[in-house]
């Protein structure tokens, strides 16, 4: 009971908006507990210099009960944990800047297992959204928790990979966690408050602006034992990840790619600075000593095709090619080679990913 | 004493017969004009008087009463002047009345009795014909084109002095009968020889046109969509004498016809700027001109930057598309244009134009998604065949090897059509894209290895129902060009090839 009262004083101090991060330290250095904060009157308050007019306006303003809130939300399915609670992320501890509190719905992270972040480019290659679907699987093979930002693209991919595959993910969001964003994630969304948590230090409602996804960021990596970055262009959100995996001392995996795609100039650039370099989970998760015998196997595909579908086969690769492309480089007559494309797609060994463009399927 | 000249008023492209009556008698001088009447028809009075009196005739002062009959139907247009003008000078005794009978009269006048030229002759005449009319006076100006409709005596006249002394009997103007002789031409500006690469979107381009298939081309700026467009006249069959009268009649309500050419020789290639309004596409205005659409009825209308258009300019062409004609209703009637066209369009896949080339399209997936939205999916779904555009390498760009002629291909096309009109002979069909599902089930026969294919990949694919009667319409346009007797496998495949894919939408 009286452990909830303090909660519920956390909470009202996380949802104040308005008022930095860096005021609400200063404030607890003084104060030593929200709840003397909240208790504050006027003239203490504006003997520290600490906060302008409005934003004492603001703590003096009063609306609910603190406690009530707290278990309004909890109804609703939102839990708040504070940092001076016995269950909060104990790695979250361990970084600067750590968040008074987390807002999350499903669960957080379990200590005893592994974690790793996996994030990359919103708008990335196909061949980057097949990889980050595969080091998803692998990751809940082995019984390693996916860690990312339930964004477009690469962390969308490896986090739904990873729910497919029953493994255990979390979700860090820019927003409050009653907000989906992005929209058409909601699916994954409701997955992830299933079988892992979507987590969040912005309070409920929060929308997601731009200022709020670097802070994000830093508890993506901080989450996780190591992080692995699949595709990054040069000036890359996901390198300011990897910026605070770096402050807080966790090793990061990059994808290597041809220096010549935009995608994979981020990640080379990591490459060059010292990351390191990504094989294959496999090679990822002895170098950071986690057991990974469960990872199955991929069962080599015996594809067995004439000579000319072979021709049209082996000419695919993982990036999309045009069906003029296909022509230009396997000569063979249109009407034949769009029957041959036909019947690689019926077995499924290939994919028209947009009109006319085609890629193997990994 | 009271005399009737015989004439017509445009409804849409179709002509309804009006009696001009006209009456003179004793009383208070005046001149009065009934029966429903469009300003510009009212305004003929002044310009009838004036050109009789400067024709040297002087009318005594007489109350000269005139009534265009039927008097629901409002009149509008400037032809006329001159019936109304042969009517009151019948009236007054000028000329016997029986002059005017079984004779149908059209034309504007200047205050000088002059005779203008006026908009959709060729209607009239055609709406005269059918009337049972065998003589008809148009303007001088108008007489050859008047002359295209056959088994009809046209009677061109200059000026007002002339027309009285032809119904004094003085002197007979000589009728304008002899039909031009018509020579067909196919455009041969732009050729696809010139063309190098691009083999897919041409075989596209063949087959849309031997079907009339809508056709949809997506692709980077700069690879060639609007070429390709361009190039689809020289490959369209040529026209019959029945359908270039039936497309003259519609530049010719819109006055759209030069007097040297009074039919036109090839079919209709339309493209309107991207700004086109609604109105201006698909036909309106008070009393409605036929719009873009319509012009381009038995042709091709080409939107190139379709993304571009105002999304209600689009969807406004879903109705017509469908039903191949228009219908617009005015407080005065109902009007309807023939829209039978083939629509060609053409698009980038997303604002810098490059997706899904990754490596230089950066557009959020969002952003794709929403600049393809700018089309909706009913609009998109009526398109037969769309196609991806690819840009054109250097070493095709520099081939040596001539591409194919536009004449080969406008050969093949013509074989295709020639098949399809034989089998759909007496029947409301005329192409495969007009096939229903009925007429599917008749006329398109599959392998049974074709029936397969399509069959498993209605599932793999997730066809819709609509897209797969599609689908087999194309098939069978594909098997018409190459003469198959049956839809092979390879039609269907190419078929499948060529339908929207869900990416877009």
């Amino acid at each position: 009971m009286e452990a909830e009262k303090m909660e519920s004083y956390w909470l009202w101090l996380c949802s104040l908006e308005d008022i930095t991060a860096k005021k609400k330290e200063k404030l607890l250095k003084f104060f030593g507990t929200p709840m003397e904060i909240y208790k504050a009157k006027r003239e203490t308050l504006e003997k520290r210099h600490i906060l302008k007019e409005w934003e004492i306006e603001k703590i003096l303003k009063k609306q609910e009960n603190p406690y009530e809130v707290y278990h309004r939300q909890k109804e609703k399915g939102i839990n708040f944990i504070s940092r001076e609670h016995e269950m909060f992320p104990k790695r979250l501890l361990k970084i600067s800047d750590v968040p008074l509190g987390l807002f999350f719905k499903g669960k957080l992270p379990d200590e005893g297992k592994k974690a790793t972040a996996v994030v990359g480019a919103r708008a990335c290659t196909y061949a980057g959204q097949a990889l980050a679907g595969q080091i998803g699987e692998e990751l809940a093979q082995a019984n390693v928790e996916v860690i990312s930002g339930m964004a477009r693209g690469i962390d969308g991919c490896a986090q739904q990979a990873a729910l497919n595959a029953g493994g255990i993910s979390f979700g860090i969001l820019g927003s409050g966690v009653d907000i989906v964003y992005p929209p058409e994630h909601r699916d994954l969304y409701e997955n992830l408050s299933r079988a892992g948590g979507v987590i969040s230090e912005f309070p409920e409602g929060s929308p997601p602006i731009g200022s709020h996804f670097p802070r994000r960021n830093r508890l993506i990596s901080g989450l996780a034992d190591f992080l692995i970055v699949v595709e990054a262009r040069e000036r890359s959100g996901s390198l300011i990840t990897v910026d605070c995996a770096l402050e807080q001392g966790k090793d990061v995996y990059a994808v290597p790619g041809r220096p010549s795609d935009a995608l994979s100039r981020g990640c080379n650039r990591l490459i060059a600075q010292g990351s390191g370099i990504f094989s294959s989970v496999k090679q990822v998760l002895e170098e950071q000593g986690v057991f990974c015998e469960n990872i199955k196997k991929k069962e080599k595909k015996q594809i067995r095709l004439a000579t000319k579908e072979n021709m049209v086969y082996s000419c695919l690769d993982l990036r999309p090619k045009s069906l003029q492309q296909i022509l230009d480089e396997t000569h063979l007559a249109f009407d034949e080679t769009i029957e041959i494309l036909l019947g690689l797609q019926m077995k499924k060994v290939i994919l028209e990913v947009d009109k006319n463009y085609y890629q193997r399927v990994l | 004493m009271f005399s009737t000249s015989y004439s017509a008023v445009l409804c849409g492209v179709e002509s309804c017969p009006v009696c001009v009556e006209a009456d003179v008698s004793n009383g208070l001088p005046a001149f009065q004009m009934v029966g429903y009447l469009a300003s510009e028809v009212r305004e003929a009075q002044e310009r009838v008087r004036t050109a009789i009196r400067n024709s040297g005739i002087l009318l005594s002062p007489k109350k000269v009463t005139i009534n265009l009959a039927p008097a629901d139907l409002r009149k509008e247009g400037s032809g006329f002047d001159l019936p109304i003008a042969a009517a009151v000078l019948a009236a007054y005794g000028y000329f016997p009345e029986e002059a005017l009978e079984h004779i149908f009269i059209a034309g504007e006048l200047s205050l000088g009795g002059e005779v203008n030229p006026i908009k959709g002759i060729l209607p009239l005449v055609d709406g005269a014909k059918k009337a049972g009319y065998h003589t008809c006076m148009i303007p001088k100006e108008n007489e050859r084109e008047g002359a295209m409709i056959s088994d009809m005596e046209v009677i061109g006249v200059s000026d007002l002095k002339a027309m009285i002394r032809h119904f004094q009997g003085e002197k007979k103007i000589e009728p304008c009968c002899q039909q031009e002789e018509y020579r067909w031409e196919t455009d041969t500006t732009d050729d696809f020889c010139e063309v190098n690469g691009q083999e897919t979107l041409k075989r596209a381009a063949e087959i849309a046109v031997s079907g009339m298939h809508h056709f949809l081309m997506i692709g980077p700026p700069g690879a060639g969509k609007s070429m390709i467009a361009k190039r689809i006249p020289s490959i369209l069959p040529d026209i019959t004498l029945e359908e270039s009268l039936e497309i003259s009649k519609i530049y010719s309500v819109s006055g759209l016809l030069s007097p040297e050419s009074p039919l036109l020789k090839k079919r209709p290639f339309r493209a309107p700027h991207h700004t086109i309004t609604p109105q201006a596409l698909i036909g309106g205005g008070r009393n409605p001109k036929p719009g873009e659409i319509s012009l381009a009825h038995r042709g091709v209308l080409f939107l190139d930057e379709l993304t571009e258009f105002q999304k209600t300019t689009l969807e406004v062409l879903r109705q017509p598309l469908e039903d191949k004609k228009v219908c617009i209703s005015r407080l005065g009637g109902i009007y309807t244009f023939p829209a039978d066209t083939m629509l060609i369009g053409a698009m980038n896949p997303c604002k810098c134009g490059y997706y899904p080339d990754r490596e230089r399209c950066s557009c959020t997936e969002r952003e794709v998604r929403r600049y393809q939205q700018k089309l909706s999916h009913p609009f998109l779904d009526r398109m037969d065949i769309s196609v991806k555009a690819e840009e054109v390498s250097y070493c095709d760009l520099q081939a040596k090897k001539e591409a194919e002629c536009s004449r080969q291909i406008r050969e093949r096309v013509g074989q295709a059509q020639e098949r399809q009109r034989k089998r759909y002979q007496g029947t409301n069909f005329m192409f495969n894209s007009d096939l229903n599902a009925a007429g599917i089930q008749q006329y398109c026969v599959m392998t049974s290895e074709a029936s397969k294919l399509l069959e498993q990949s209605f599932e793999k694919l997730k066809i819709s129902a609509r897209s797969y009667h599609k689908l087999i319409k194309v098939a069978q346009t594909a098997a018409d060009l190459e003469g198959a007797k049956k839809i092979e496998k390879r039609h269907i495949a190419e078929a499948i090839c060529y339908r929207m894919s869900q990416q877009i939408y």
